[in-house]
Formats: C-alpha cells, structure tokens, sequence
C-alpha cells in the first residue's frame, strides 16, 4: 500500500506534477505506464464529462456523447501528433515522436480529468434545468413555440463549451510545464506550445464540428453525426455564417 | 515552503490558529503543535473538542491514525448536527417540518459533498496534494462536521427568530448567512489541513469552495421547501435554479 503511493506514474502524480513524473517523462523512462495512465486518464474524464454532456437532451444522445468525446481526444492527438513533432524537430527541440505523443496525450489526460471531477457538479446543474420541450421536435428553428427549449439548450451548450475551455487552458498550463521540463527552455516552451495550440486547435474545431452533436438540439432527434457536416468544413461553416449566408 | 520550515518544533498551540502564548500565531504553526494521534479512545465528546480545538489531531488521524473510526464519528456528529440544526429550521412552520427539514438539512449537505468530492480530489491533486481520496474524503467529513457544530452554536439565535418573525424572506437569509459563516470556517479548515499536510499553499481549493457553496445553494433549492410548509409532495418537483427560487421568495 506505502509502496503504491510512491509509483512516479499515477493519475494523482500526472494531475500534481510531481517532480519524478516530470523526469520520467524528459528522459524517456516509464513511457510504457505513462502512456497507459494519459489514455486511461482520457478515456475515464472524457467518457463521464461526454455522458453528462448529452444527458439533458436523452439518455441516448448521452450514449453517443460518451463515445464520441473520447474518440475527439484521442483523434486530435492522432492527427496533429506527427505534424507536431516534425515542427518541433524543425524549432530546434529535439524531441522524438513518442516524447510528444505523450506529452500531448498528458497534457489531453489533465483537461480530461479535471472534467471528469467536475461531470458530478455539471450533471446536478443539468439535472435542474428544464427539460426540452417534445413538442417542438420537428419545429423550426425560429418557430415560437420552440423559444423556450432552444433557450435552455443555448445556455446549456455555451455552460458546457466554457467548462470545457477552462479545463481546456489548465490542461495547457500543464503542458506548457512539462514542454519547459523536457526542453530546459521557457522560449522554446512558449513556441511549441503555442505552435502545438494552433495545429491541435485548426485540426480538433474540424473534428469536433464533424463528430458533433455532443448535446443536440431539441428540434431534431438525438443522433451520432450529421451527415451534412461532410458536406462541407467547419471553416467553410464560419465564413458562410459571417457573410451572413 | 521557508514559512513552513519555520513552524517545526512549536509545541502546544491548538484550535484555528488565534491567540496563542503572547502573539498571534499563524494557522500552520497551530496545526503543527497539534498534529499527534488523539489521546485515549475516540469517542463523541473527543471527537467534537477535537473539531472545535484541536483539529490537526483529526487530521493526523484520517490520514496516518485511526481514520475509519475516526470517519464514522465525524459522521455521526456532522449529522446529528444537521439534524438538530435542521429541527430549529422546521421549528419556523411546525407540525410535519419538525421532521422534514432535518432530514432535508442532512441529505442536502452529505449529497453535496458527495457531488464535489471528485472535484475536490482532482483539483487538490493539481495543487499538489498528496492525499488519496479516502484521506481527502475523510478531510471533508472534518469540514462538514466543523460546518454543522458551528449550526448548532447558532441553532439558539435561529430560534428565537424562528419564533418571533412570520417573514420567510428574513428567515431564508438568515439561515443562508449562518451557513455561509459555518462553510467559511469549514472550508478554511479544509485548506488548512491540505496546505499543512502538503507543506504547500493550495490557491485552487478557492475555486472549488466556490463550487461546493454554488452545488449547496442549488441543493437547498432542489430540496426545496426548507422552511416553509410543503405541499402535495415533500419536494417541489418544477425544476429552478437556486436565484430563481430567491426571487420568488423574496416577491
């Protein structure tokens, strides 16, 4: 039991940062249970927050929610992964492929958690709000009849955007912490990660728009994805909602 | 971490870190000349001197002493303190609230700790804290067993209000801001004993005091009617957030 409190890879020492965590993780030792903990960090924060998240809207679209916030964690660090550590080697730090998936998966790991912890505060919150109205599914976006419904859904959607952004920028933090341990340079940390933000962030709205609706309005039934979402990007979406089309 | 070194060695200076010997001391040198396993069996009356003076002897106990027994009596006392706190409120209406709001008093508080302990874990392990859950859990019970000895200290004042204003609005706020009083010591323990036992200031327990007063506050309107009468049924089931419940309180 004593000996399990000093393990150096463990969700606790990842969310303290423990100092032995952090040297593990510059030099490349316990990579193996390091790895396992993020992902088990990932899947065990995401899974309960995705649950939460779709809860309001039906119990089936918390299914789908719980599914899909995982696999945007996890798909963001595929994607953006290698790119990442190619243009960390271009920078001038050397880091090994692994090295950044892991700090990235890390860095994922202490934004998933601390949404974890707070998926218990979130659903009591959610559990109170009024329920979407069945009657206006179906119903136009601008109709009336459904104001009230979409009103709730609107403060729900940017309550659960802003909790997910603050864990979001302290999951950052952290990495910005252990950039500065594996590299020894605070400039080199302030470029990576800003630089890692920029490719994670272009390629996880994409993904996130595709993979969405995490909460799903209460004017079309509950679903996985929406197929026209393939019809065109995320950033397309964005130019065409400011040109007013 | 200097002013942390500095308290080792300072013997015999108890309770929440007031007046001792000819200075003030500072919260962590009191917790330091206290922190030693309870003397004797642990018992109710140990229990509650301890919450009241001594509390790093508690603290010493849920995390490297006797922290199951230690846990069942702080429950015990953190919840027959509700439970009188609680009659007192259902004092104000009478009749069926004798047994009501004790009951709503002890589940309201337990389900919100229960709602934030997760929170409380993860945020002090990013402060630094090296307690497990179980310690941290048993910190918690410390906190609420402190919130409600503090309730019942002021059960006699709710009182005597109770029975001598018909305004629900008064009676409302006055219970809430002798809960508010109780939680900030209550909390301020907490993050003393985190911060001592981890040689560490812990800044982010700020942010999840915030929340454990804002799921509370939710909570006491959830459970709603607290005070007054209930209806029909024994909890209000229209979904409403906690100030909508104020304003239609105070109209």
């Amino acid at each position: 039991m004593e000996e399990s409190k000093h393990r150096p890879v463990t969700l606790a020492a990842m969310c303290r940062m423990d100092a032995e965590f952090v040297g593990c993780l510059a030099e490349g030792r316990n990579t193996r249970p390091m790895l396992i903990t993020a992902l088990g960090g990932i899947l065990i924060g995401t899974l309960a927050y995705g649950v939460v998240f779709g809860l309001w809207r039906a119990p089936l679209q918390a299914v789908f929610s719980g599914f899909k916030l995982p696999l945007l964690f996890l798909l963001v660090v595929a994607a953006s992964g290698v790119i990442n550590a190619m243009l960390a080697q271009v920078m001038g730090a050397r880091l090994a492929l692994k090295t950044v998936v892991l700090l990235m998966l890390v860095g994922m790991a202490v934004t998933a958690l601390l949404l974890g912890a707070l998926s218990p505060v979130v659903w009591f919150f959610v559990a109170q709000a009024p329920p979407p109205d069945p009657l206006v599914l179906g119903l136009a976006k601008d109709n009336v009849a459904a104001a009230k419904s979409m009103g709730v859904y609107r403060v729900i959607l940017v309550t659960h955007v802003a909790i997910i952004g603050v864990c979001g920028i302290v999951g950052n933090a952290r990495l910005f912490r252990m950039i500065r341990a594996v590299t020894g340079s605070e400039t080199m940390a302030w470029r990576l990660l800003l630089t890692w933000i920029m490719v994670s962030g272009f390629v996880g709205c994409e993904l996130s728009w595709l993979l969405s609706p995490y909460l799903c309005n209460p004017l079309t039934p509950p679903h996985i994805v929406n197929r026209q979402y393939f019809e065109s990007n995320f950033y397309e979406y964005v130019y065409h909602a400011l040109q007013g089309r | 971490m200097s002013e942390m070194d500095a308290t080792n060695g300072i013997p015999d200076a108890g309770g929440y870190g007031g007046m001792s010997g000819q200075g003030r001391t500072t919260p962590m040198i009191a917790f330091e000349g206290d922190y030693h396993a309870m003397r004797g069996i642990v018992g109710g009356a140990a229990i509650i001197e301890a919450v009241l003076k001594h509390p790093a002897a508690l603290v010493y106990e849920l995390t490297k002493g006797r922290g199951r027994s230690v846990a069942v009596w702080l429950v015990l006392v953190a919840g027959l303190c509700l439970l009188a706190y609680g009659v007192i409120m259902g004092s104000y209406k009478g009749g069926v609230m004798y047994l009501v709001a004790p009951a709503k008093m002890v589940m309201g508080v337990f389900l919100s700790s229960l709602l934030c302990l997760p929170s409380l874990y993860i945020f002090s392990s990013m402060g630094g804290s090296r307690q497990t859950l179980g310690e941290t859990a048993g910190l918690l019970l410390l906190c609420q067993a402190l919130s409600g000895l503090l309730l019942l200290g002021f059960a006699p004042i709710a009182w005597v209000f109770s029975q001598s204003t018909s305004a629900l609005a008064f009676m409302g706020f006055l219970h809430l801001a002798m809960w508010l009083l109780a939680t900030f010591f209550a909390v301020r323990l907490l993050s003393l004993a985190l911060e001592f036992l981890n040689k560490r200031k812990m800044g982010v327990l700020k942010v999840w005091a915030v929340i454990f007063v804002v799921v509370t506050l939710q909570m006491s309107a959830v459970l709603r009617p607290l005070i007054d009468k209930p209806g029909a049924t024994l909890i209000e089931h229209e979904k409403m957030f906690f100030m909508t419940h104020w304003g239609r309180c105070m109209d």
